[in-house]
């Protein structure tokens, strides 16, 4: 079974939400439905030494979306079977079968499911797969400005980039194997140990 | 607490309200075959009771439902999804107690049958409390992954089977005249407040020692669950004292007094904030 994935490049990223915005083009989302989303990760502090005053602050973002794990949890406890993985590895929603109890949304630990609420179900990243099957990248992909996605068969990316799954603020990659990879930005390590706070919460939330 | 959630705590406290109903029923027709329970057509046959009451809680459980017309796919999961056999197990449970109104008021089956059933339809019972406790037992939820969940819901069924035959004794329905079965039953519910005094406390200790391991801000100490925590706790003390009085002065007291219905309506609302702390408590791993 192929196992498509994404490749993302946190230390490049300037969080220009460009990916958010042309998946939310591509899929027509309503407000406060954002399958990809960009957290602004921000802390330290400014030291004073002697009679200056020297910044240790940091900053990074990370980009999110579903997943599409190996070990999917919300695939898993769906009542519905609406929730699905494809041969290729992309977790889709049937929204026939969808009854939108939004206990996926509960579960999954990167908030990929998301309630729509004009059309009563959940909804979630599917990789383009429309794009996909034509051959082509997802929209997020191909919209950064700053070229920090690739996508392809998770062994390939992998072999290509190396990379982590577990950044701070994302939980560890034991609890569902998710098809993802990640440059880790160079204060992540940091920024694990500090557990600063996201600074973009209602952006998150309410885009 | 979102909104959705309101139809969640109404179920979940109703059906707990209803299996609590069917379990000590059978409790106590096994262990005090007379009870007595004549006087009313509704307590003549508590199943017609339990089944209006699952019947509420099945049409407030579609409230939260964004599409309630795919209500049926629900059980599609039932090898995975504890929601699916959550259903499974109250539509097994519907099935049961409807038998079993059937066999002991229409067919009049013999008395061995009666208990079979009544033993089957409490197993139901218990299975379906299990299943939706384990629906929010997730691995990706550690104020909701303890030991504590599953304790508090079986909690919640044993304190409204109890404070419902209770009630329903000082009401004039079934036998109150026998001192020694509701002292018995008294006593047990005295224990249990007890005991959910000090589950309570355990669990807020535990919660008081997590850490962030999310993007949101873990607050158990303070703010609005803090508040609730105490207010509940508070009620579990008053209970448990009122509660010793009555055991007390059971024989002398007027026990259809106002007194005894600020009891009842102290647990249900201890109760119903324990649900909403339970709601308040989510938080998950992750983004």
């Amino acid at each position: 079974m192929k196992r498509l994935a994404f490749y993302y490049d946190s230390s490049m990223c300037s969080g220009c939400k460009t990916c958010q915005i042309a998946c939310k083009d591509k899929n027509d989302s309503p407000l406060g439905v954002n399958w990809r989303r960009v957290y602004e990760v921000t802390g330290g502090d400014w030291i004073k030494q002697n009679n200056a005053w020297k910044s240790e602050v940091y900053a990074y973002n990370v980009s999110m979306a579903c997943n599409h794990c190996e070990d999917p949890i919300c695939v898993k406890n769906c009542p519905t079977h609406a929730l699905y993985k494809r041969e290729d590895g992309i977790v889709q929603i049937d929204a026939d079968k969808c009854i939108g109890c939004k206990y996926c949304a509960w579960v999954c630990p990167y908030g990929a499911p998301q309630f729509d609420a004009t059309k009563g179900v959940m909804t979630k990243c599917d990789m383009c797969a429309d794009y996909v099957d034509e051959g082509k990248n997802p929209s997020c992909v191909d919209s950064c400005p700053m070229r920090t996605f690739d996508f392809g068969d998770y062994d390939e990316l992998k072999e290509k980039y190396g990379g982590e799954a577990h950044i701070y603020p994302l939980p560890k990659q034991e609890l569902t194997n998710p098809s993802i990879l990640i440059k880790a930005h160079k204060d992540a390590k940091r920024a694990a140990n500090e557990n600063p706070e996201v600074s973009n919460m209602e952006e998150v939330k309410y885009a | 607490m979102h909104n959705n959630e309101w139809s969640l705590v109404f179920f979940t406290l109703i059906s707990q309200l209803s299996v609590g109903i069917l379990l000590m029923f059978s409790f106590l027709h096994f262990v005090h075959p007379n009870t007595g329970y004549s006087i009313s057509i509704w307590w003549k046959s508590p199943e017609v009771v339990v089944l209006v009451l699952l019947g509420i809680a099945g049409i407030i459980s579609l409230l939260h439902l964004g599409k309630p017309m795919n209500a049926p796919n629900s059980i599609n999961n039932f090898m995975g999804s504890w929601i699916s056999k959550e259903i499974l197990s109250l539509g097994f449970l519907v099935a049961s107690v409807i038998v079993l109104f059937l066999i002991r008021w229409v067919i009049l089956s013999p008395i061995w049958l009666i208990n079979a059933m009544l033993i089957v339809s409490s197993i139901a019972g218990f299975v379906f409390i299990y299943s939706m406790s384990r629906i929010y037992t997730i691995a990706t939820i550690p104020s909701w992954d303890t030991w504590y969940t599953p304790v508090s819901f079986f909690f919640s069924v044993i304190l409204f089977g109890i404070t419902a035959i209770i009630f329903m004794q000082s009401q004039g329905i079934g036998n109150w005249s026998n001192v020694f079965q509701t002292k018995s039953l008294i006593l047990i519910l005295i224990v249990f407040l007890l005991i959910q005094m000090g589950t309570n406390a355990f669990h807020q200790y535990q919660l008081s020692s997590f850490e962030n391991l999310g993007i949101e801000p873990i607050s158990f100490t303070k703010g609005m669950y803090f508040s609730l925590f105490m207010i509940r706790t508070i009620l579990l003390f008053v209970l448990a004292i009122g509660f010793i009085f009555i055991y007390i002065y059971l024989p002398q007291l007027n026990i259809g007094s106002v007194f005894v219905i600020l009891l009842m309506l102290a647990i249900i609302s201890q109760e119903f904030i324990g649900r909403m702390m339970f709601y308040q408590s989510y938080f998950r791993i992750g983004v």
